[in-house]
C-alpha cells in the first residue's frame, strides 16, 4: 500500500497495476488458467445443456425398460424408475455446486464479522468468539451436521445452510489473524486519530486488506461443502428424491448390483465431483500465488 | 516436573472445550420438532396418561438445561443412560464398538505414514523431477477424491471386479472368526479412509522437508561429508517432523468425520455407524454418549499431539 497517493488519478494507476501484476502472475499458474476453463465449460454444461436439449430429469420413460443402459435416447441409461440419467446427472450438478457455492457464501457471510470483531475489540468478545471457534474446529463438523440435519429434516435448504453455518471457524480464524496485525498498522491508527468510527475502521480500512486471504479461504471452503453435501446425500441424509443430486445419484450404487452391473449410473457423478474438487483446489492455488504480493517472479 | 505442570494445565483448558461441545450436541438435539416419545412409543393404543407418565419418568417434561444438567451429573458418576433404540446401556454399546474405530482410524493413518513420507521426503529430494510430479499428482488427486466415491471404486475393482477383498463387515459370515480374516476385511475400508489423508501429507511433507534441506545445518553435514540417507534421516527427516505433528493433530477431527461415512460404506461396525444408527433413531442418550467419547478422543488426541511437539523439539519450553 506504499503507493497509496492522493491524486484520485494516480490511486487509480496504483490499483490498475496491482490488478495487472495479480492478472499476471495468476496467468502463469497454468493449472490454474486450466481450471478455471473447466470450471466454466462445466457450469455451461449443467446450466445450460439440460435447456439446450430441454432435459426432463424428473418423468420416467415407459418405452424403455427401466434401469436401461446407455442408448442413442439416454445416454446414460435410465434409473430404476425410468427417468434419464444423464437428464438428473447435469440437474445433479447444479444442485451440488449451488449448495457448494452458497454455503460458502453463508460460512463467509457468519466468519468474517465475528472475526473482524474479536480482533478488533480484543478482550472478552475475543476469548468468547475464539474459543468457541476452537470448539467447533476440534470437534468432527460431519457428526454435526448429521446431528443437525436429522433434527431439521434433510433439504435442499436445510443442507445449505447448516454446512454454511459450521463453516465459519475457517473464515473467522483467517480473518482474526489478518485483523490483529492490521489493527496495529498505522493506517489504522490514523483513521482512528481522525476520528474515524469503529465501525468505518472496520468496514474501510481494515476490511479490504484480507480481501485475498478470505478469497482463498473461500475456494477451499466451496471445495469442502461440496464434498460435505455429496456425502450427506450419499448417506441419503442429504438432498431428497426426486431432487437429484451428485451424492445421492451415488446413493443408488450402495446397492451392489447397481454398483455391479451399472457403472455408467455412478462412474460419471463421482468422476465430476472428483474434476471439480481438482479444479477448484488448483484455482485457490492459482489465486494464493498471484495475490501474493511477496512473491518475485 | 515443567512439563507435569503443563499436562495439568492443557488438561483444564480442556473442561470448558469438552463441556462446550456437550452442550452444543445436547442443545442441538433437543431443537427436534418431534419428541423421542413418539419413536418410543409405537404403540398407537397408548394413552395420554401413559405418554404423560413416560414422559416424567425420562425427565422430557422439565426445560431443556434442567435436562443437560441431570445428563452431566449422571455422566461425573461415569452413567451414559440408557438407549432409546436398543434399550441397552449406552456405555456397554459403545465399548463394543470403539475398538473396531480405533483400529480402523489407527489402521488407516498407518497406511498413510507409510506411503506419503517416502513420496514426500523423494519429491523434497529432488524437486521438479519425475517422482516429484508422480507424488504431486497422488496428492493432488487424493486431496480431491471424496471417499464415498473412493469406497464405491475400490469395492467395484477390488471386490466386484477381482473378488480380491472383501467389502463389507469385520469377518465374514461362517462364524469362524480369525485374524487373517480380521485384516483381510480391513484392507478396503482403511484403504479407502486413508486416500484424502495421503494426498494432504504428501504436500506437507513435502514443504516442511524442503525448507528443512536449505538449512544451514544440513550443508554441514553435507560438507562435513556424511552419506546423503543419514543426512536426510537424522539430520533432516528429524527436523520436517516438528510441523507434521502438528499436522496429526489438525487431521483427527477429520478422520472420526471420515469413519463415519466409511464405516457405514463398508458396514464396519464402529462408532461412526453406530452414530448414523443413532442419528436416524433420535437415540439421544446413544448420540450424547458417541459425542461424550468422540470429544474425549479428540482432546486426548490433541494433548499426546502437544507433547509430542515437546519431545521431538527440544527449544520449545513451557
Amino acid at each position: 500500500m506504499a503507493n497509496a497517493t492522493v491524486s484520485r488519478n494516480g490511486k487509480e494507476i496504483a490499483a490498475n497495476s496491482y490488478m495487472r501484476d495479480v492478472i499476471r502472475r495468476f496467468s502463469k499458474h497454468k493449472l490454474a488458467i486450466i481450471s478455471l476453463v473447466v470450471l466454466a465449460v462445466e457450469i455451461f454444461l449443467v446450466a445450460g445443456l439440460p435447456v439446450i436439449l430441454k432435459l426432463d430429469p424428473y418423468t420416467s420413460d415407459y418405452d424403455t425398460y427401466f434401469g436401461a443402459g446407455p442408448s442413442a435416447l439416454h445416454w446414460l441409461g435410465t434409473d430404476d424408475i425410468g427417468r434419464d440419467n444423464f437428464a438428473r446427472f447435469l440437474y445433479g450438478g447444479r444442485v451440488s455446486l449451488q449448495v457448494g457455492i452458497i454455503s460458502a457464501v453463508i460460512s463467509l457471510a457468519v466468519g468474517v464479522p465475528l472475526g473482524l470483531v474479536a480482533g478488533y475489540y480484543r478482550g472478552i468478545i475475543e476469548t468468547i468468539i475464539m474459543r468457541l471457534a476452537d470448539i467447533f474446529m476440534s470437534f468432527p463438523s460431519m457428526v454435526l451436521i448429521l446431528v443437525l440435519v436429522s433434527v431439521l429434516g434433510p433439504s435442499v435448504a436445510t443442507v445449505t445452510v447448516v454446512i454454511g453455518i459450521l463453516g465459519w471457524p475457517r473464515f473467522a480464524r483467517t480473518i482474526y489473524g489478518n485483523v490483529l496485525s492490521a489493527r496495529e498498522s498505522e493506517y489504522v491508527e490514523a483513521a482512528k486519530a481522525i476520528g474515524t468510527k469503529d465501525g468505518a475502521v472496520m468496514t474501510k480500512y481494515i476490511l479490504p486488506n484480507t480481501f485475498a486471504p478470505v478469497l482463498i479461504a473461500f475456494t477451499f471452503r466451496a471445495a469442502q461443502a461440496i464434498i460435505t453435501e455429496s456425502s450427506l446425500s450419499f448417506l441419503g441424509m442429504g438432498v431428497q428424491a426426486p431432487m437429484a443430486s451428485w451424492g445421492n445419484i451415488l446413493y443408488q450404487a450402495q446397492s451392489i448390483s447397481v454398483l455391479a452391473t451399472r457403472p455408467w449410473l455412478w462412474m460419471p457423478p463421482g468422476i465430476a465431483l472428483l474434476i471439480t474438487i481438482l479444479c477448484i483446489n488448483f484455482l485457490g492455488d492459482g489465486i494464493r500465488d498471484a495475490l501474493d504480493t511477496k512473491m518475485v517472479i | 516436573m515443567n512439563r507435569f505442570r503443563y499436562i495439568i494445565k492443557r488438561l483444564l483448558i480442556a473442561i470448558p472445550t469438552f463441556l462446550g461441545i456437550t452442550i452444543l450436541v445436547y442443545f442441538l438435539s433437543s431443537l427436534t420438532p418431534s419428541s423421542p416419545l413418539e419413536i418410543l412409543f409405537n404403540d398407537p393404543m397408548a394413552t395420554r396418561e401413559q405418554m404423560a407418565a413416560m414422559e416424567k419418568a425420562l425427565g422430557l417434561d422439565q426445560p431443556v438445561y434442567v435436562q443437560y444438567l441431570r445428563w452431566v451429573r449422571s455422566l461425573l458418576a461415569g452413567n451414559l443412560g440408557t438407549s432409546y433404540r436398543t434399550g441397552l446401556p449406552v456405555a456397554g454399546m459403545i465399548a463394543e464398538r470403539i475398538g473396531p474405530t480405533l483400529i480402523l482410524t489407527g489402521s488407516a493413518m498407518a497406511i498413510t505414514i507409510v506411503i506419503s513420507l517416502p513420496l514426500g521426503i523423494m519429491a523434497a529430494y529432488k524437486p521438479y523431477s519425475g517422482w516429484d510430479y508422480i507424488s504431486s499428482g497422488i496428492s493432488f488427486v487424493g486431496a480431491a477424491m471424496p471417499n464415498f466415491f473412493a469406497a464405491l471404486v475400490f469395492i467395484y475393482i477390488f471386490n466386484v471386479k477381482t473378488g480380491l477383498f472383501p467389502s463389507s463387515g469385520m469377518y465374514d459370515s461362517s462364524g469362524v472368526r480369525t485374524w487373517g480374516m480380521f485384516f483381510h476385511h480391513l484392507v478396503l475400508p482403511s484403504g479407502v479412509l486413508a486416500i484424502q489423508l495421503i494426498g494432504s501429507l504428501i504436500r506437507q511433507c513435502r514443504g516442511s522437508m524442503m525448507e528443512v534441506l536449505q538449512s544451514d545445518y544440513v550443508r554441514t553435514a553435507r560438507a562435513k561429508g556424511l552419506l546423503e540417507p543419514p543426512v536426510l534421516i537424522r539430520h533432516a527427516l528429524r527436523n520436517a517432523w516438528i510441523p507434521l505433528v502438528s499436522w496429526f493433530g489438525m487431521q483427527i477431527p477429520f478422520l472420526i468425520g471420515g469413519a463415519v461415512v466409511t464405516e457405514q460404506i463398508f458396514g464396519w461396525p464402529g462408532l461412526g455407524s453406530l452414530m448414523v444408527q443413532s442419528i436416524n433413531a433420535r437415540d439421544y442418550p446413544a448420540i450424547m454418549g458417541i459425542t461424550v467419547v468422540i470429544a474425549i478422543v479428540v482432546l486426548v488426541g490433541n494433548l499426546v499431539v502437544d507433547l509430542m511437539y515437546n519431545l521431538l523439539d527440544p527449544r520449545i519450553r513451557y
